[in-house]
């Protein structure tokens, strides 16, 4: 079908707060979460989890925190790109996850990571040429269609790169933005990752998104490790989010606005009281953008 | 429309998942800087794919661990995925998989599996058996903390319930993971050993050669491996929300127990979480 004439809305429907902070629920801070219930304006939460635990205690505080906080869903087995079908009961579950929460937003990734029953666990980057793209927007086409309305694509963190590629990331998801509908789900830290690892500068790359795409902004905590040429940052959500990544958040916040902002930080994770510290920075953030705009 | 591009792409990094990368991928790739070459970014996604397939088996199969030794526990694992046909997203799907393998290899396999120094003479079992059991208790022990769910009725109002005069009519039903299991190796033992990471000391064989346990996960979803007695075994056999308390205190009769016995050892279990719904219909 063409990607023109979809039947999918093309407004994004959601009961957040622009200026809306959030956590990542994951199994080693849901006991914390559940127990302490701190003010957060969201919660973001991965639906293969519901798929895959019918019960436990992790399930229990997945079904109670997400009836206490308002959601976003946000998932990471989609494969999006992959050349193997669509996962029908997947796509069905977000449709009656965004009945029940219609605060929700559902998003994936530019990226595939599964072929048929092979799972690669990671976020493999695609050949940007136009030949993906329009590849692209037929699986983002019948996925709207099946969960009833528009995705975000977060951008992912790669360490390398296609000699096919034809078009630059930044160009890749202009184009399937502007052909499918779908929105961007702005991860600040992959795009400076992705720079770093490139030496290239990343509000450059930046500043050639389409702004009506953007939706929704990451941030989380990059790694930097040795290999056998040099260092390279690897995307492991494993620390604190760099300074340099706030200052192009709070770039993006003037340049694009803002949108509900999510902290991740899923290994090595510190006590509750220190990531809410960094869920503190993008209120923060926010109201410095507040007073900036009311001056 | 499929892209011959992304299957391709996509089939080439199927092939080099379970052998060595592909020329053409390698070809293909333009790595970052810091990379030495194509192979050294590959590997990343390459090792992740298998490193993140397999991790949950580690914390699913911790008696296994236990009985194998860690690092021959870590080579078995990937003698898994090598021989896996697929990587499943899903854990449980996965430690189902395992098990299966760990019951296909053969006797003689598993055997020589365990670096393990033993005193071969105190034990009157094969390594081979204690390798079954150890894999199929922690397969049990990930079910039921998984699939588990809080019954709806605390034990209090479950005992008010029983003590009710029409109580009789109820049907008396386990958590829906719990398993009943036979063994000659004292699973209790095995669990404790296991869990507290014991050296030297490997669980004994049952007293009465074969024994049943109760495999279930508490009001915490935490797991009891519990080793039953006839009675305890003969009435949680029936505890399935299909007879009712009538029927087990009747069956209860032929086995010299009393009407008092049998609804003394239903108010036992309640008590300990092991009966966990008293319904009044048949489900």
């Amino acid at each position: 079908m063409n990607s023109s004439t979809t039947l999918v809305p093309q407004r994004l429907s959601t009961g957040l707060k622009r200026m809306s902070a959030g956590l990542n629920l994951c199994h080693e801070n849901s006991q914390e979460l559940f127990d302490q219930r701190p003010n957060l304006d969201f919660i973001q939460i991965h639906p293969e989890h519901l798929l895959q635990e019918q019960g436990g205690t992790y399930r229990e505080h997945l079904d109670i925190l997400r009836h206490h906080y308002q959601v976003i869903l946000h998932g990471f087995g989609l494969s999006i790109g992959s050349s193997g079908p669509l996962d029908k009961e997947y796509l069905l579950l977000i449709k009656n996850l965004l009945k029940e929460h219609p605060e929700a937003v559902f998003s994936d990734h530019f990226s595939w990571s599964s072929l048929s029953k092979h799972h690669f666990h990671d976020l493999i980057p695609l050949i940007q040429s136009d030949e993906t793209v329009q590849y692209m927007v037929e699986r983002i086409d019948e996925a709207q269609e099946a969960i009833g309305a528009p995705i975000l694509l977060e951008n992912i963190s790669s360490y390398m790169r296609y000699k096919e590629s034809e078009m630059s990331e930044i160009q890749f998801i202009n184009e399937i933005t502007k052909r499918s509908g779908c929105f961007v789900l702005l991860d600040v830290n992959n795009i400076w990752a992705n720079a770093m690892n490139f030496g290239e500068n990343p509000w450059e790359t930046l500043s050639q998104i389409n702004a009506d795409s953007i939706k929704g902004y990451h941030l989380a905590g990059c790694t930097e490790e040795q290999k056998g040429n040099g260092k390279v940052y690897i995307d492991y959500h494993g620390e604190a989010v760099h300074d340099e990544v706030w200052d192009l958040y709070k770039q993006c916040l003037e340049k694009y606005g803002a949108w509900p902002t999510l902290l991740e930080w899923e290994n090595n994770i510190p006590p509750l009281t220190r990531t809410l510290q960094e869920v503190e920075k993008i209120s923060d953030c926010f109201k410095t953008l507040q007073e900036g705009a009311n001056s | 429309m499929r892209s011959a591009q992304i299957v391709r792409l996509q089939q080439q990094f199927l092939a080099s998942l379970h052998d060595k990368p592909r020329q053409w991928l390698l070809d293909q790739i333009e790595p970052a800087p810091g990379f030495k070459d194509s192979e050294e970014v590959l590997e990343i996604y390459l090792h992740r794919a298998m490193a993140r397939t397999v991790e949950p088996l580690k914390g699913i199969y911790q008696s296994l661990q236990w009985v194998l030794g860690e690092d021959t526990f870590n080579q078995f694992i990937q003698q898994f995925y090598t021989d896996s046909l697929g990587e499943p997203l899903n854990a449980q799907a996965l430690s189902t998989e395992f098990a299966s393998y760990v019951g296909n290899i053969g006797e003689e396999q598993r055997e020589h599996l365990t670096s393990i120094n033993r005193d071969s003479s105190k034990d009157d079992y094969s390594i081979s058996t204690m390798v079954e059991a150890a894999a199929m208790l922690d397969w049990r022990i990930h079910w039921v903390t998984l699939v588990a769910n809080k019954s709806k009725a605390s034990a209090e109002e479950l005992i008010r319930n029983l003590n009710h005069r029409n109580s009789i009519w109820l049907r008396p039903r386990l958590n829906r993971a719990s398993r009943l299991c036979y063994s000659g190796v004292d699973l209790k033992e095995l669990h404790r050993l296991a869990a507290e990471k014991t050296k030297g000391s490997f669980p004994t064989k049952c007293s009465d050669g074969v024994s049943t346990f109760l495999i279930y996960a508490n009001q915490n979803h935490n797991a009891i491996v519990r080793p039953l007695d006839t009675q305890e075994a003969r009435l949680l056999n029936h505890c399935d929300g299909t007879h009712t308390i009538a029927s087990l205190i009747h069956e209860g009769k032929f086995f010299d127990q009393s009407k008092s016995q049998t609804l003394k050892l239903i108010k036992q279990l309640i008590d300990e979480g092991v009966i966990c719904d008293l319904e009044d219909k048949l489900t």
